[in-house]
């Protein structure tokens, strides 16, 4: 589904030239859940901003489902992020003044659906990550974890073909970034590819595939035989609590 | 397609943020509509009361007036004139004599006297409530007859009076009352148009010592009539005086135009003043939008990343400032038209609010929103998703 070819991105010229990638070769497969792992500098942000379609690479290819998109103008471009990408930031980034719900349709009013469909969508979205009920609270209502299940809802309901999460779990304590973690699992149970970017073992060890970066290149991609389950650690690590709805 | 209503529903989140901030911007705008109507209306005001002014002096009128005293109208230029311009329907040499002393039965004030011709009623339209209008014949013979204003009646005989057949003191004779003018109120600037003394010009201008006419006004049956007469005059007084500046003969139409031009010049300059003040607010619009875009970057970000394109974005903002200024404006609209009316008041003076000067100003204030709004927009617009994200 994504297929990245010796995809490169310089800034600046000259002296201070700055080789962020240094040609990647990456595919993503559909279904598949994905941890992007390295040290800052490594690359990882520039590559994320690449996937997520932020920024326009400075040579090699980027296809989504077997369409160009490496090239696109700005306008394409944020296209391509309204109907293929769902991001998920460390910092949540929900609009302030929005309710949940209007949170989770933003992005449907920009791909233009009805209003009547666009509740429905986004209602079923915040149902999903367990916070149906939660529609009409301001983010400055809701906690951290909260915050980014609402998140996640935005990033569902426009029905993305890849969830693009960057340190996710970042700005959350250990428990509910676990609890998040396990949201991330079960959406991927249910056959939405995940990619998941991220500095920390602990977060890529959920993942079926590891892929490091280190100096704008790849240096390891290998599949995870054995990923940790996110609920069996919130047993382990936190005891036999309320686990939350996944 | 991210709609018109979507981007209003956005545009208004953004601006009841901060409702004080919105008010003030607003207020720019307020001052600058309101100052435009309430000024303009002024203006307009002016024009219409001028016109109304001109237009009761009675209609298709022609003023023929010598310029300088070596050039005279004379006597005897009237039956010369009767037959080379048939198309005149009326003649009335007229004498401003300006402020005297009037005196009847033991009252005695300052009154205007005008000497004037036995066809004023047909030219002026406004004939006498009481007694008749002095003949053709008491002109020529300059008889001591004289009409007044229903204002000096009442000031030199009491209210109510009957002056008919009294006799009052101007400027040291004799005049006999024969008529009361029909009443004609007060006219531009609150003046009392029934406060005067009308006499033959004849007598009065024995009186002054004057032996030519001032002032000869025509009047003709239509203003296309008026056009050719007025031709006919000049045309008659350049060859007498032998110089074609000789003589000023002017239409009504022409001097409806000329007032007209320079009530004009008179309301543009007033609306131009105001207008600066518009703009005045009209660049807080665009201070306020640029310090917007710059506190609401991140939201920006968010907006871009979750697929909103630059039109979008670029709409967002330019309505922003569309409602602050279309807002501002409506209520400066309704301000100033109040304004308008404490003006009429204060001023005595009736000042117009017209569908037009509204119209204008509600375009300019939407035109001051999209000029001043469009560059903080497009700022905005065309920020990078990913620096617009990193900021805080």
């Amino acid at each position: 589904m994504i297929a990245i070819r010796k995809l490169t991105k310089v800034y600046g010229s000259g002296d201070t030239k700055v080789v962020a990638l240094a040609g990647v070769d990456l595919d993503i497969a559909s279904g598949e859940m994905v941890a992007v792992m390295g040290p800052s500098g490594s690359g990882k942000s520039t590559l994320m901003n690449m996937v997520g379609c932020l920024d326009r690479p400075t040579s090699g290819e980027y296809f989504i489902d077997g369409k160009e998109v490496g090239q696109i103008d700005d306008n394409q471009r944020a296209e391509v992020r309204n109907r293929h990408i769902g991001f998920v930031f460390q910092a949540f980034n929900l609009l302030a003044k929005l309710t949940a719900l209007q949170n989770v349709e933003t992005p449907l009013i920009y791909r233009g659906i009805r209003p009547r469909q666009r509740h429905q969508w986004a209602q079923e979205a915040l149902d999903r990550v367990g916070l149906g009920h939660r529609g009409h609270h301001r983010p400055s209502q809701l906690s951290g974890g909260q915050q980014q299940r609402v998140a996640i809802a935005r990033a569902l309901a426009a029905r993305p073909s890849i969830l693009l999460a960057d340190e996710p779990t970042g700005a959350l304590d250990s428990r509910t970034g676990q609890e998040v973690l396990g949201l991330f699992q079960a959406l991927n149970r249910e056959g939405r590819t995940v990619v998941l970017v991220t500095h920390d073992e602990h977060v890529a060890a959920h993942c079926k595939r590891i892929v490091r970066l280190s100096d704008g290149l790849i240096v390891s991609d290998e599949a995870n035989a054995a990923p940790l389950d996110a609920h069996a650690e919130l047993h382990r690590l936190f005891g036999g609590g309320e686990v939350a709805h996944a | 397609m991210f709609t018109l209503i979507e981007s209003i529903r956005v545009a208004w989140l953004g601006i009841s943020g901060n409702k004080l901030r919105t008010f003030l911007t607003m207020l720019g705008v307020i001052i600058g509509v309101s100052a435009v109507i309430a000024l303009v209306s002024v203006g307009q005001g002016a024009q219409a009361q001028a016109t109304s002014q001109i237009t009761a002096l009675g209609s298709n009128l022609i003023t023929v007036m010598p310029r300088g005293g070596g050039y005279r109208i004379e006597a005897k230029d009237l039956p010369e004139l009767r037959v080379r311009s048939p198309l005149i329907q009326f003649f009335l040499p007229t004498v401003s004599a300006g402020q005297h002393t009037v005196k009847a039965s033991g009252a005695s004030y300052q009154v205007s006297v005008e000497g004037t011709g036995a066809d004023y009623p047909a030219v002026r339209e406004r004939g006498v409530i009481n007694g008749a209008w002095f003949s053709e014949e008491d002109v020529t013979t300059r008889r001591r007859v004289a009409v007044l204003g229903t204002t000096t009646v009442t000031k030199l005989f009491g209210e109510g009076a009957d002056p008919m057949g009294q006799t009052i003191r101007l400027m040291g004779q004799s005049f006999h009352v024969v008529g009361v003018a029909e009443s004609k109120g007060t006219g531009f600037g609150g003046q009392d148009q029934d406060d005067l003394i009308l006499v033959p010009y004849t007598a009065i201008a024995r009186l002054m010592g004057l032996n030519r006419i001032p002032t000869l006004i025509l009047k003709t049956a239509s203003a296309a009539d008026s056009t050719i007469v007025t031709q006919q005059v000049t045309d008659y007084f350049v060859t007498k005086f032998r110089n074609p500046d000789g003589v000023r003969v002017q239409s009504q139409d022409q001097l409806l135009e000329t007032v007209n031009s320079m009530t004009q010049i008179f309301t543009l300059l007033l609306g131009a003043i105001a207008s600066i003040s518009l703009a005045v607010g009209g660049i807080g619009i665009m201070n306020i939008m640029l310090v917007s875009v710059s506190e609401r970057t991140r939201e920006i970000g968010i907006r871009k990343a979750i697929g909103a394109k630059k039109r979008d974005i670029l709409l967002q903002f330019l309505i922003e400032a569309l409602i602050l200024s279309v807002t501002g404006g409506v209520i400066g609209i309704l301000l100033g038209s109040l304004g308008s009316q404490g003006l009429t008041k204060v001023l005595n003076f009736p000042a117009l609010v017209t569908t037009d000067s509204v119209l204008i100003s509600f375009g300019f204030s939407l035109g001051v929103g999209v000029i001043f709004g469009f560059y903080p927009a497009l700022r905005a617009s065309n920020l990078d998703p990913i620096e617009a994200l990193r900021r805080e």
